[in-house]
């Protein structure tokens, strides 16, 4: 138990690795949500973009379609790693067992915590790709400073995936998952200004949306979906990395107390 | 003379959370387990068996006591104590999404084993258990009796020097925990050492060589099987009922009588003759003879009241 992420070592590799294994062989569930930001982009980019046809971007006028493209994409980042890593993790902790059939072998329970929050920035990877794709179709990411977009969601998915470990820590059971969910996950991204912009709103909610990474990381992917790469992109990729290193480590903490018996 | 497979003295343990005044799970609890052997651990429901397992399984941490299990404390060295033994948990754990093949693969990563020497380990492994036609089924389509038995596999894909196996045959059918038993003999006899819990005593009688029977995290007594019964319910038993228990002041010392609800049941070492002078003296008795078991030592030793 030395470093700030415990003793976890190479072994968080092959859990990440099963988790992985079990998302092929189940492909069929997992399409479900590689469908959802579909919808999400026909609902938002299509029918409210009938009501809003500009959105007003540093004096200049964007389409609505083409502004809430990105906010899709961090919506799909946040969402997938989050529910992965408090849904998912919490059925795989209690219901399943499998951290305890993990942890019976060499690899310790610091190993099965980073691993999940590494399947996390993954599920968020999809996740981002194939809204990505959906974004492609849609004549809306044509530009190679997309190419950032994957690494914008590893960093993300890393971070909210730690964050759904700590609530995974605390739950009382399965249906106190709901508090986290709505209370924490659906705010983030409601009022993170991922379908309206958040300069309309008062100067509360701002102050707000500036400490909520859902906002930096959406801001971020607007930046490089309309082709620019300034420092705002890579910024934002180490910040949310950054922050995501003490959270996966009160992860940790909290997983310890939880499961160390 | 080879050193213990595992050694326990004075082992304490509360759960944190406990209620206040809730007596500890283990309480100063000693056990030596002879290298090769195998080693039964009894009690009632919450006698701490499972505790005492998962912490010499370091899969749970210890208040106090020596640990030292093939000779590594499993508090300090935890990983490398982990790869040489394998565990049999109270409740399976198997991945549900995978096939039979797959939980193994995929378990044998955990413990570094190359991909293709863990194909060929599962192969073997999977004829062991008799299941090898089963290895590409789902394992939520196998019954507990299946799912027992990879359990196992799975906890020796790495060749443990130590089997822990916590009740391996709860719930399955007797010709399942046949199975269960002649596999468990087989790897006695490649020279593993096993330790396993259970609440069949006539499991316990037929597998291990030593037992040690456990209430309120201590042990109570330790021994083999057929020693314990001499020395706790003597030889035979003859149990009376109704009116025939009258026929208890036959008994002389050292018999000795247990006074029960619905009847008397009197340990003896020679109760073919206590027998047959009960049946003279009042003939059509309802007396019953029979051997001893390990199950009256545990019952005698533990009591006969509910646990929890
Ligand atoms: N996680 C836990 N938290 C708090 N108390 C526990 C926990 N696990 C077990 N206990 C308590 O510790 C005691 C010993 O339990 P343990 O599971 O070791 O018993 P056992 O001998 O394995 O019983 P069984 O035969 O029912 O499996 C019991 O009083 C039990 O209620
Ligand atoms: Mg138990």
């Amino acid at each position: 138990m030395s470093g700030i992420l415990g003793d976890a070592g190479p072994l968080s590799l092959q859990v990440w690795r099963r988790n992985l294994e079990v998302y092929l062989v189940t492909w069929r569930t997992a399409c479900v949500s590689v469908v959802e930001p579909i919808f999400n982009f026909l609902a938002f980019g299509l029918g409210v973009g009938t009501l809003t046809r500009e959105v007003a971007v540093d004096g200049a006028a964007v389409p609505y379609e083409a502004w809430v493209a990105p906010g899709i994409v961090a919506m799909s980042i946040m969402f997938q790693s989050f529910f992965d890593c408090l849904y998912g993790s919490y059925i795989r902790m209690y219901y399943q067992r499998t951290f305890d059939a993990i942890t019976a072998t060499p690899a310790s329970l610091d190993d099965v915590v980073v691993g999940e929050a590494l399947w996390g920035a993954t599920r968020a990877l999809i996740g981002s790709l194939t809204t990505l794709l959906v974004l492609l179709a849609f004549g809306h990411a044509r530009t190679p400073a997309a190419a950032a977009v994957p690494l914008l969601a590893v960093c993300g998915g890393l971070l909210f995936g730690s964050a759904g470990l700590c609530f995974t820590g605390i739950v009382r059971n399965i249906d106190s998952i709901n508090y986290p969910l709505h209370l924490v996950g659906v705010p983030m991204y409601l009022f993170g200004g991922l379908f309206f912009p958040v300069d309309a709103m008062p100067g509360w909610a701002r102050a707000i949306a500036a400490a909520n990474p859902v906002h930096h990381l959406a801001e971020a992917l607007r930046e490089c979906c309309g082709g620019g790469l300034g420092p705002r992109v890579w910024l934002t990729a180490l910040g949310l990395l950054a922050a995501s290193v003490p959270l996966l480590a009160l992860a940790l903490r909290l997983m310890r107390r939880r499961l160390v018996k | 003379m080879r050193a213990p497979a595992v050694s326990i003295r004075g082992l304490r343990k509360t759960y944190r959370g406990a209620p206040p005044g809730a007596p500890p799970a283990v309480d100063g609890l000693d056990l030596s387990v002879a290298a090769g052997s195998c080693f039964g651990l009894l009690g009632p429901n919450g006698a701490g068996k499972t505790t005492t397992i998962r912490i010499l399984c370091a899969a749970s941490p210890r208040d106090a006591g020596e640990v030292a299990v093939l000779g590594v404390d499993p508090a300090l060295e935890p990983r490398v104590l982990k790869g040489r033994i394998g565990v049999v948990p109270q409740l399976d754990n198997l991945d549900p999404d995978f096939s039979v093949l797959r939980n193994l693969l995929v378990y044998a990563r955990y413990f570094g084993i190359p991909a293709p020497r863990a194909r060929e380990r599962a192969a073997e492994l999977l004829r062991f258990v008799r299941l090898e036609d089963r290895s590409g089924d789902p394992v939520e389509e196998l019954s507990g009796g299946l799912r027992r038995r990879l359990v196992i596999a799975r906890a020796l894909l790495h060749d443990p020097e130590l089997l822990v196996l916590d009740e391996p045959t709860t719930g399955l059918d007797p010709q399942s925990r046949r199975v269960l038993w002649d596999r468990v003999r087989e790897l006695r006899r490649g020279g593993k050492t096993i330790l396993l819990t259970t609440h069949y005593m006539e499991e316990a009688e037929a597998l291990c060589d030593r037992v040690a029977i456990v209430d309120r995290g201590r042990v109570l007594v330790d021994g083999a099987p057929a020693d314990l019964v001499r020395t706790h319910a003597r030889r035979s038993v003859v149990e009376l009922r109704g009116e025939s228990a009258a026929l208890a002041s036959l008994a002389a010392p050292p018999d000795e009588v247990d006074r029960l609800e619905d009847r008397t049941v009197i340990y003896s070492d020679d109760g073919e003759t206590l027998y047959h002078k009960m049946i003279q003296s009042a003939p059509g008795a309802d007396a019953h003879l029979r051997r001893a078991t390990l199950e009256d030592v545990f019952l005698r030793l533990t009591g006969r009241g509910l646990r929890e």
